[in-house]
């Protein structure tokens, strides 16, 4: 969690193509602290007293330019960097995040983590930190989008406004582009460095009855297709005019991409293999055993370029490319190093670290099929599709039972063609059970839900999806 | 601090904003977690930094660092009106915000034991002793301890003259126990879910909970659980426990009314509402035994969502939300007020950081208590399901249709508790199941509940608030929802 929000809060400020078009004196050109990521982490390195020591610092720029009621109203830029500090001191861990960078404030931080680590109990069969291992980079940086100006977010905002405006509709999103760096380091020699970009549009469009909704993300900025959302997003308003109501019951429905994605996303936590090991996880006793359907697989692969995230963990260690799930079948799980040591298997590189421990997938790849969206939809006779989901909520963590409610454009399926719009619709299933009824999917792209994080997810078409009440 | 965010103003305005304001802000926490008899969380965080926001052309632009040196608060101010006037140079709607007198002030929230200064061994040795009471009851197989602790120094300046320094210490307690049998997995938490019961006060929190005493009759709620009925199918009358139903006015209540949800202006995220603003006055919320104030004042309570100025430096105020069943108004900002003609802010902009932008946030929204005694209310229904501790919670995009979970349940019989219910779930639509609430518990089984983290914006700001609620009863509400 402080990691995320390092991540989320983190950023420089200033940039030379920021400055110089404001007309700022060169001297403010620098961003706020210029000491690369990696020389602050041996500095504090070599500050530290404990008897071991970890060092992350995370550094990021981001800027978010707002809109809603067809105008931008926030506008932000941020800045900050800061670091993460484990020590060990005979076998207890304590930790210490700090934004405050100087060597005074850097020592007063240690020596408050290593009293605290002295004064606790100690972590029963503590593990050492691990020493080098070699981390396979994956390269997802764009200095054109580190750099991108509030100017180039206006004028590309600008463009979907109109076009929002031209179709008699009301848009609200974000344009985002920003940068991250992390580099890791402990005092057993291991070091290690990520940086990558990122460029996020979603755009939500409003009619007096209906709405529609589109999203994505890419490292490069020009990558973004800006105006192919804008035009999905739209097209998919107008349409859902005027909705009608489907009954609550059992549907087969078409799951759009990011839908999928709001769903899978709870299933991660129980590939934690302390959780299973804890019996808290409905993987429990299920390694080897079909677990969903014969035509699901699920991956993990950070270095995908169309992923995101370092390809390392909260520990250090390399994040390796793992099938979860082959053919139905649950073929492994994800291991921190603590946990693997108890189960004999290797760290598979999806830890947090600790002393929290734990781990979970993060670069999830869902294989998809071969059907193109439209395929889905005419291959069946009846049913609805989802565009995505909100305020998706777990109902029994163990079972995977989830709530939610369809959003942004839920449309009747007739006779393999898309009839009308549809009011939105709660829902009630467990996701395995939805993963053992898979129809047929798409290829994987890209995908994310408001809530969801981005991994690769297919359309997918799925039968007996359960609702069980109506928005008025 | 004060220097800097002045020097921030000062130029801004020589920049040519509008208005402006800068926050300074220092952040401590100390989070501490016991879990199945070790230490799985042991942090303290720090987090230094000033925000500038500029108005101008009518447009808004915000930048944030965590350089405190001069030249780079002046470049951080620089980059927040290039960011207005990009903003402006695209066709739109321009801010224009309701006044608000100069203030000058310097507050700091009651505390009166340092959770800072508490020796690390009086805190350990609780949260151990509470996960061996915990794990010593016979079925139970995971537990948590959770003790957090913030502090903020915030120091306020804005074009309007304002100087504002607020210092608030923020507490959270609890514990959540877990028992696992044959497939099945039942938890229970204290004093409610979300890390326990979070209040703007010290350590003093920490002593009142009495978690050590409730350890053992929790823990073996979790166990009984297990071979407990599952919840009925259908519609039934249901009481709901007060921090459970602080969550459903949270979610029902409270997000629906934050006026700038209401204007649009969080439609990509959050959601717009149903509560639109030309229903002010006239929209039937619920029964006429509902009354929903929003109080960020200390005499309201002290949760974290109470403070003495928000982040533009207004006054905390209390509004009325819903008056005897009727929206009566809306949580506010200068802009958002300006914009439905009030006189002034409702005082609820507020940011989680430095870093971040003010938004319309939720105080302390509270349900007003009614005249009922608990147990009466028990003895007054003849077929029920008495709720408590959240356990799941989903609502949609405008805050109608509602579908909560709770950890446990009791059914009641013939005005007597009858056995425990596994998984109680209700579900409703909101004017609807407000609607039904025809009696609400008195001011002695009312509390204020904190939440430590509300979601919304982007990006994402997750902030404390407080929600006052006392057991309610609503007629005829579909429960036992969630079964698939």
């Amino acid at each position: 969690m402080n990691r995320r929000k390092f991540l989320e809060t983190a950023a420089a400020m200033g940039g030379a193509c920021l400055v110089k078009a404001c007309g700022t004196p060169a001297s403010r050109e620098q961003p706020f602290s210029s000491e690369p990521p990696r020389e602050t982490c041996e500095r504090i390195l070599h500050l530290s007293s404990a008897d071991e020591t970890q060092v992350q610092v995370f550094r990021t720029r981001n800027s978010v330019t707002r809109f809603a009621e067809n105008s931008i109203h926030q506008n932000v830029t941020e800045g900050a960097g800061a670091a993460e500090v484990v020590l060990v001191v005979a076998g207890s861990v304590a930790r210490v995040v700090t934004n405050r960078l100087d060597e005074v404030s850097i020592r007063s931080a240690l020596r408050e983590g290593v009293e605290r680590a002295r004064r606790q109990k100690p972590v029963p069969d503590f593990l050492s930190m691990p020493g080098p291992n070699a981390i396979r980079a994956v390269s997802r940086f764009d200095l054109a989008t580190r750099e991108a100006s509030p100017e180039e977010r206006a004028e590309a905002v600008s463009r979907t406004l109109a076009a929002a405006l031209g179709a008699s509709v009301t848009a609200a999103g974000l344009l985002e582009t920003g940068s991250t760096e992390t580099a890791l380091a402990n005092s057993r020699g291991l070091t290690a460095f990520h940086r990558e970009t990122q460029a996020n549009f979603s755009l939500t469009v409003l009619s007096e009855d209906s709405s529609g909704w589109a999203q994505g993300a890419a490292y490069r900025l020009a990558d973004l297709d800006v105006g192919g959302m804008t035009r999905r997003a739209i097209e998919k308003a107008q349409r859902a005019r005027r909705p009608g109501a489907a009954d609550p019951g059992r549907y087969t429905v078409v799951l759009e991409p990011a839908a999928v994605a709001d769903l899978v996303t709870f299933l991660l936590p129980a590939f934690d293999a302390r959780l299973v090991e804890e019996r808290r996880s409905c993987f429990v006793g299920k390694l080897g055993q079909p677990v969903f359907g014969p035509n699901v697989t699920i991956l993990d692969d950070v270095h995908d370029v169309r992923q995101s995230g370092a390809p390392f963990d909260g520990e250090g260690v390399a994040k390796r490319r793992l099938c979860l799930v082959e053919d139905g079948v649950l073929r492994t799980l994800v291991r921190d190093r603590a946990t693997a040591r108890k189960t004999g298997a290797g760290a598979t590189g999806h830890g947090s670290g600790p002393p929290e421990y734990g781990a979970r997938p993060s670069n999830v790849v869902f294989r998809g099929g071969t059907e193109i969206r439209d395929e889905l939809i005419r291959g069946l006779a009846r049913g609805i599709l989802i565009t995505h989901f909100w305020y998706v909520r777990s109902n029994d963590p163990f079972r995977l039972t989830v709530t939610g409610m369809t959003r942004d454009g839920t449309f009747l399926i007739e006779n393999g063609a898309l009839t009308r719009g549809l009011r939105n619709m709660r829902f009630n299933v467990a996701v395995p059970e939805m993963l053992r009824g898979v129809e047929a999917m798409s290829p994987e792209e890209s995908a994310s839900g408001i809530e969801s994080p981005s991994g690769l997810y297919p359309a997918l078409r799925v039968r007996d999806f359960n609702f069980t009440s109506l928005a008025p | 601090m004060k220097d800097l965010v002045e020097r921030a103003v000062t130029i801004a305005r020589s920049l040519g904003a509008s208005y402006s304001d800068s926050r300074g802000v220092l952040q401590t926490w100390q989070t501490l977690a016991v879990q199945n008899g070790e230490i799985r969380r042991s942090v303290n965080e720090e987090s230094l930094g000033l925000g500038i926001r500029v108005l101008v052309g009518g447009a808004w632009g915000f930048a944030a660092t965590d350089d405190l040196s001069p030249d780079s608060v002046e470049s951080a101010v620089h980059q927040a009106v290039r960011i207005a006037r990009a903003g402006a140079s695209v066709p739109g709607r321009r801010a224009e915000l309701a006044p608000e007198e100069k203030h000058l002030a310097d507050w700091t929230s009651p505390c009166r034991r340092d959770p800072f200064k508490v020796p690390l061994e009086e805190k350990l040795d609780l949260m151990f002793a509470v996960d061996r009471a915990l794990r010593g009851v016979k079925g139970v197989t995971s537990s948590r301890v959770d003790l957090g602790f913030r502090r903020s120094e915030s120091t306020f300046a804005s074009s309007v003259g304002s100087l504002i320094t607020q210092r608030r210490t923020q507490t959270g307690a609890g514990f959540t126990v877990g028992a696992y049998s044959d497939g099945e997995y039942q938890t229970r938490s204290y004093p409610t879910l979300f890390g326990g019961q979070w209040s703007l006060r010290g350590y003093e929190l920490v002593n009142s909970l009495d978690l050590l005493g409730n350890a053992v009759p929790r823990a073996e709620e979790s166990v009984a659980l297990l071979s407990a009925a599952p919840c009925p199918s259908g519609e039934m009358d249901i009481i709901l426990e007060g921090s459970h139903l602080g969550l459903v006015v949270h979610e029902s209540v409270g997000h629906a009314t934050e006026l700038d949800r209401a204007l649009g202006t969080e439609a990509n995220y959050a959601g717009t509402t149903w509560a639109t603003t030309e229903r002010l006055g006239r929209l039937q919320y619920g029964s006429d035994l509902m009354n929903v104030v929003a109080d960020a004042r200390p005499e309201h309570g002290d949760s974290p969502g109470c403070f003495a100025f928000d982040d533009e430096g207004v006054p905390a105020r209390r509004i009325d939300i819903v008056k005897e069943g009727m929206l009566a108004g809306y949580m506010s900002s200068r802009e958002t007020a300006r914009r439905l003609g009030l006189p002034r802010s409702g005082g609820c902009m507020r940011a989680t950081s430095w870093n971040r932008l003010p938004l319309v946030r939720m105080t302390q929204v509270s349900l007003l208590p009614g005249e009922w005694e608990l147990e009466d209310l028990i003895a007054d229904t003849r077929d029920g399901i008495l709720m408590a501790t959240t356990k799941s919670w989903s609502i949609d995009d405008k805050r109608l249709n509602l579908q909560f979970g709770c950890e446990i349940g009791w059914r009641i019989k013939n005005g007597k508790r009858a056995g425990l219910v596994r998984n109680p779930t209700h579900a409703g639509i909101t004017p609807r199941f407000w609607g039904s609430m025809d009696a609400v518990c008195n001011r002695k089984h009312w509390a204020l509940w904190g939440i430590p983290h509300c979601s919304k914006g982007h990006p994402r700001q997750a902030i404390g608030v407080g929600h006052g609620a006392a057991p309610a009863r609503f007629r005829k509400v579909a429960v036992g929802v969630a079964g698939p």
